[in-house]
């Protein structure tokens, strides 16, 4: 392998011109770069094809299996007509032979119907959802109000617009859109606009390089799935409380079901969401609960923490170098309008609760909007999903579940 | 439905077991593991047929007959490490260069006929572009256009498409280095500059 293939390797998988690399080369290296997002950006109009496609290809090919299924009198008398597009030799035989493979596509078509009913494409990404994805940065690119930034998951590729006010954080602290390369595994959370791109409240990021994600067409949850086990692979927060959940089966396959407010909420305050192994279960009126199969991140419910303020960084305990957002719960010590102060297992955390911060409230019976105000969350335990803010390192809320009132803990165990 | 139940949930493992078990359903003719294994891959292999064809109908056409040749020799896949899209991608070779020599022998009108797709993309710039890039792309070896494809259009890893271009890692990565020399040669020819960023034209 020369040295600039081994050049122009490292510059693909870092994003970066390799610090060694001569001006010749760098020149070189940049050209060929240059080509290749020339590729890449065929890709988004050869992808809206294949969209405009499926649909009749689909059809084609299930015909092809439907002709495959004909019984063997009428497969024999298949091949005694003549090829396709030939004159029939004997009009007779081509009749029966016609009607014996109508009758067969009659049966193979209700019989397909069966099979590819499942095959129910649906969008995991509705507006006005707040959407939590996770996925691989396959590129960056300048925007007229930040950057936006195309990822690949596992529900397809998904377009993020990251403004001035998106909270970019990695495992440790908080983090700067520099640090959003191709190749780097991310979680996006944000609001579902018209256009289906996401614009990002938060992007946490990994430590090392994601891996592209296996992609499969999103097939509806039906009522006769319940009782399975599978992953979360997206979830989504609807405007009405209830999620758009992403599932992963174990045989891969990706199913989109519509869970229950009650649900979304145990799933959020379990500090697990992507990732999260459940078992669902069939509800009411098309929609589903999922129960969690994992333990529930400690809370403070069973551990109280110290009123002491956590050290600069992130508040919560991560699992090691996979991309997270902010998560913590605790008992909100003191609310006002826009901020809350929450005491967790770790200490004393300031939150800030900005516009467009989504409220689930489940059975609380508390009223969103007063729940906004902050005071009327003095007391209850709450679990709060979001980022970090750049100044202030206070905790920006994407995500805010109300619990029950608590007991307040005793301090300075 | 029929599900496997999720016990131990090892990602590797888990992912080489279905794969493998979704790959020897499909061997049986198993239609409900063709049904997934065409809404899998229909894109890419869509997109990597399309990456060789300027004709979106040829591309349509040539990316169901994968799937139809493919399930009429189910029989003969044979699942030890192979993956099932190494399998289409081949046969998605072999059509196409079935397809580019019948057009060549059909003269050169057939060649010349262009059906991009403006009214879907709505962006003219957009259409030169995937024009030029379609031209450019054919100034490249068949070699050089599958490494573009799999490592640009279809994101591919260097090593999954050393292992669906039967080649070492190494023999790949200086064939893209060849491949993208070769197109940024041909783009600068009609008229792109190529150099500090990839989206212009």
């Amino acid at each position: 392998m020369d040295r600039i293939d081994r050049l122009l390797d490292e510059l693909l998988e870092t994003g970066e011109v390799p610090a060694d690399a001569t001006p010749d080369e760098r020149a070189e290296l940049e050209a060929m770069v240059a080509a290749a997002g020339f590729v890449r950006t065929a890709r988004e109009s050869i992808d809206l094809e294949s969209r405009a496609a499926l649909p009749i290809a689909r059809a084609r090919f299930e015909r092809a299996l439907a002709a495959s299924r004909r019984p063997a009198t009428v497969a024999r008398a298949s091949a005694a007509s003549p090829p396709s597009g030939r004159p029939a030799r004997f009009p007779k035989t081509l009749g029966l032979a016609l009607a014996g493979v109508a009758l067969v596509f009659v049966l193979a078509f209700a019989a397909n119907r069966a099979i590819f009913s499942r095959v129910d494409t649906a969008s995991a990404l509705e507006p006005g959802d707040l959407a939590q994805v996770e996925g691989v940065v396959t590129r960056v690119e300048p925007a007229a109000d930040g950057h936006r930034i195309h990822v690949a998951s596992a529900i397809g590729d998904v377009v993020v617009h990251a403004s001035p006010s998106t909270s970019i954080v990695d495992e440790h602290d908080v983090s700067a859109i520099e640090a959003v390369r191709p190749g780097i595994a991310i979680v996006i959370s944000g609001v579902v606009g018209d256009d289906r791109a996401i614009a990002a409240r938060t992007l946490a990021l990994g430590s090392s390089r994601g891996e592209l994600p296996l992609r499969a067409a999103v097939q509806r949850l039906r009522a006769g799935d319940a009782g399975m086990n599978a992953t979360v692979v997206s979830f989504s927060l609807t405007p009405d409380g209830t999620a758009r959940v992403v599932l992963q089966s174990a045989t891969g396959r990706l199913l989109l079901a519509v869970v229950e407010a009650e649900s979304a909420a145990r799933l959020l305050e379990s500090g697990r969401v992507l990732g999260a192994r459940v078992h669902v279960e069939s509800a009411s009126a098309g929609r589903f609960a999922l129960r969690l199969l994992d333990d529930p991140l400690p809370t403070p419910s069973s551990t109280p923490g110290p009123e002491v303020t956590p050290p600069p960084g992130r508040p919560d305990a991560l699992p090691g170098g996979l991309p997270s957002p902010v998560h913590i719960s605790g008992l909100v010590l003191a609310g006002e309008p826009g901020e809350l102060t929450i005491l967790t297992i770790r200490g004393r955390v300031r939150v800030e609760v900005p516009d467009g911060t989504r409220v689930v409230a489940g059975a609380t019976g508390i009223d969103i909007t007063r729940a906004l105000e902050g005071r009327p969350l003095v007391g209850r335990l709450v679990v709060v999903r979001g980022g970090l803010d750049a100044e202030t390192r206070a905790v920006v809320a994407d995500i805010l579940v109300v619990g029950r009132e608590a007991e307040r803990p005793t301090p300075g165990r | 439905m029929r599900e496997l139940e999720v016990e131990d949930h090892a990602p590797g493992q888990s992912g080489a077991t279905d794969a493998e078990s979704l790959a020897r359903r499909a061997a049986t003719r198993d239609e409900a593991a063709w049904a997934r294994i065409f809404d899998d891959h229909f894109r890419d292999i869509y997109a990597f047929v399309r990456s060789r064809l300027r004709d979106p109908t040829a591309a349509e056409d040539l990316a169901s007959q994968v799937f139809e040749v493919a399930f009429s020799r189910a029989e003969t896949f044979d699942y030890r490490g192979l993956p099932i899209q190494a399998w289409l991608i081949g046969i998605a070779r072999n059509l196409v260069r079935d397809h580019i020599k019948r057009a060549i022998r059909r003269g050169p009108e057939e060649e010349l006929v262009e059906t991009v797709m403006p009214a879907t993309t709505g962006d003219v710039a957009g259409v030169e572009l995937r024009t030029d890039l379609a031209a450019a792309m054919r100034t490249l070896t068949d070699d050089q256009q599958t490494v573009i494809a799999l490592r640009f259009l279809l994101d591919k890893p260097v090593s999954e498409t050393a292992r669906l271009m039967d080649r070492s890692e190494d023999a790949v990565k200086t064939l893209q280095r060849r491949a993208l020399a070769a197109l940024h040669r041909a783009l600068s020819a009609a008229g792109y500059t190529t150099a500090g960023g990839g989206g212009g034209g």
